[in-house]
């Protein structure tokens, strides 16, 4: 029988939060074509991933043994015996640097496209037809897909994850044996625990020049730890040095949907705005009333943000305590 | 040592693309200014600096239509020494797997220790063409690379990238494909001479045979336009408590 295969990955010990947002596509899109849905995990414990993964309606939970430390050959061989069934015409995931190295070398391994970015996915007749972002989202492009088999990847946040209070999935587990794989992960410099990632950000509280200096960026740290909002930064701070590669959202670094963004000292630049015009409200905070920022904002405030944000935080926390 | 790099001959980021008028795809014509893919331009100045490092070569590839030469001549200029244009005409939006499988078949002769890709072409962001050519060719590859350091020997790598986690630190065994991003290295704009000594340089051209695609353009769009912003009053005081308000009534998140 035809199955939908979600490629999934846990984060803390659950399911990834894209991995759900997959779930739930895979889900509404096996009701139409009358599939069930099989998700595939490396871990070497079920825990509570049956439990979770059927709630998101998966029928069955593939269980990848044996990967002590990750290799995308282990994962990508783990996963042909999977495929060798023939059992999966389709294969859904969420966008992560997993998905990115694996998804198109089972594209390879099933010769059937693999389309990234998705946006969504409607049934049109006997294909599908899927919406994706071109040059950074200035244009949507739409297209139509008329393959027996096909491989999705999501754009992060654009399906929104939802539970069908299914039972818990039956578990298969599959013992993965590499010896000494090419490629393998030695070591992870983890970032400072309970720190947000911007592709899951709901809140997003982002830091340009008009922030002054690395110096105030206390200011930044402590209006987004109020809000429980992950930090950003333009390309211009950090090309000057004052924040990590890893913050900036832009052309150049992290395109990013969070439900809210805050533009705090940032001028708008075209480069910029293609990596946070996907959100859905945006805060511009801004010394400059003619900052390009305010015309792609759905609030502005033309403010010094040294003063504006003790301001900010100090009444969003006194709000979060039932002031 | 025998290194590859995989460009893309791309818009200039820079330009707002104009959708044709029956809104069947971009208009190209429209757009004079074009580039070497940003992403691919750190895989090409690695490359050159490893073979001037460990006196090997640098082939770079691509695939597109007549112009993209453009981006090879620049390529060679920038310290490659062959190029092959695999040339597909006035087709246009090529699935990756597609474009994967035109660049393994010239690549697989080459007995290419290294292989680089940009992570992604920052026009169609299919990123996955670098481990879809991994796969083809059986070989390893490691996504987004910031850091390489190749070991002495030039048998292997350690390579650093980034994950929503932290930085991992990914050993690789040669020969490999790697996909590169910001931070790896500062690419330059390649000298006069340079230039003018790869205008010189033969280029291999192939003609690319692609079937019917399962996957066709039915329409591009703008986004859909944003309503317009409510500014705030000019007073910070208050201007805090009207955002506030709002977070609470009309975001929601408070």
């Amino acid at each position: 029988m035809p199955a939908i295969l979600v490629l999934g990955e846990t984060r803390d010990t659950g399911l990834h939060p894209f991995t759900l947002e997959a779930l739930t596509l895979a889900r509404s899109l096996g009701a139409e074509k009358s599939m069930d849905v099989a998700l595939s995990v490396v871990a070497d414990d079920a825990g509570s991933l049956p439990a979770q993964a059927g709630e998101y309606g998966a029928k069955t939970l593939h269980l990848l043994k044996g990967i002590s430390s990750y290799s995308e050959k282990s994962v990508v061989t783990g996963l042909k015996n999977l495929l060798s069934s023939g059992e999966f015409p389709y294969v859904i995931s969420g966008t992560t640097a997993r998905s990115k190295e694996i998804m198109p070398q089972l594209a390879v391994i099933m010769d059937a496209h693999l389309i990234t970015e998705v946006m969504s996915v409607a049934v049109e007749g006997a294909g599908l037809e899927v919406k994706r972002p071109l040059f950074t989202g200035k244009v949507i492009q739409t297209l139509a897909v008329n393959a027996d088999k096909v491989l999705l990847s999501l754009k992060p946040k654009q399906i929104e994850a939802s539970a069908a209070g299914g039972s818990a999935a039956a578990v298969e587990t599959h013992d993965v044996t590499v010896s000494d794989p090419a490629s393998v992960l030695q070591d992870i410099l983890k970032e400072a625990a309970g720190k947000i990632d911007l592709q899951s950000a709901e809140v997003i509280v982002s830091g340009g020049r008009g922030m002054g200096g690395p110096d105030n960026w206390h200011l930044i740290e402590a209006f987004a730890d109020a809000m429980g909002a992950a930090k950003g930064a333009s390309r211009a701070v950090v090309d000057a040095g004052w924040r990590p590669h890893s913050e900036q959202v832009g052309q150049t670094g992290k395109i990013v949907s969070p439900k809210l963004y805050f533009a705090v000292g940032i001028s708008g630049a075209i480069q910029h705005l293609v990596g946070m015009q996907n959100s859905k409200y945006i805060v511009a905070i801004n010394k400059d009333a003619e900052a390009p920022i305010f015309k792609k904002a759905d609030y502005g405030l033309v403010g010094d943000a040294l003063t504006i944000l003790p301001k900010l935080t100090e009444a969003v926390s006194a709000s979060k305590n039932g002031a | 040592m025998k290194i590859a790099v995989c460009i893309k001959h791309v818009p200039d980021t820079t330009i707002q693309p104009r959708i044709k008028d029956d809104k069947s795809g971009v208009d190209l014509s429209s757009i004079n200014k074009f580039a070497i893919s940003p992403y691919d331009e750190y895989g090409l100045t690695e490359a050159v600096a490893l073979a001037g490092k460990h006196s090997g070569e640098v082939t770079v590839l691509t695939v597109g239509n007549d112009k993209a030469q453009e981006s090879l001549r620049k390529a060679l200029a920038m310290g490659a020494q062959h190029a092959i244009h695999i040339k597909t005409g006035e087709a246009t939006d090529l699935p990756g797997l597609t474009t994967a499988k035109l660049l393994a078949e010239q690549l697989k002769a080459g007995e290419f220790d290294l292989i680089f890709f940009g992570m992604k072409a920052v026009d169609d962001e299919l990123a996955m063409v670098g481990p879809a050519v991994a796969a083809l060719l059986e070989r390893p590859v490691v996504d987004s690379i910031h850091g390489l350091d190749v070991a002495d020997d030039a048998k292997s790598a350690v390579a650093k990238r980034e994950t929503a986690d932290g930085t991992e630190a990914i050993t690789v065994r040669f020969p490999a494909v790697l996909t590169t991003n910001k931070g790896l290295n500062t690419p330059k704009p390649p000298s006069l001479p340079a230039i003018m000594k790869a205008k010189k340089v033969s280029i291999t051209a192939v003609d690319a045979a692609i079937g019917e695609l399962p996957i066709t353009v039915k329409s591009v769009d703008l986004p859909p336009e944003r309503g317009d912003v409510q500014m705030l009053s000019t007073d910070g005081d208050e201007a805090v408590g009207q955002l506030v308000d709002a977070l609470k009534k009309d975001v929601k998140v408070l």
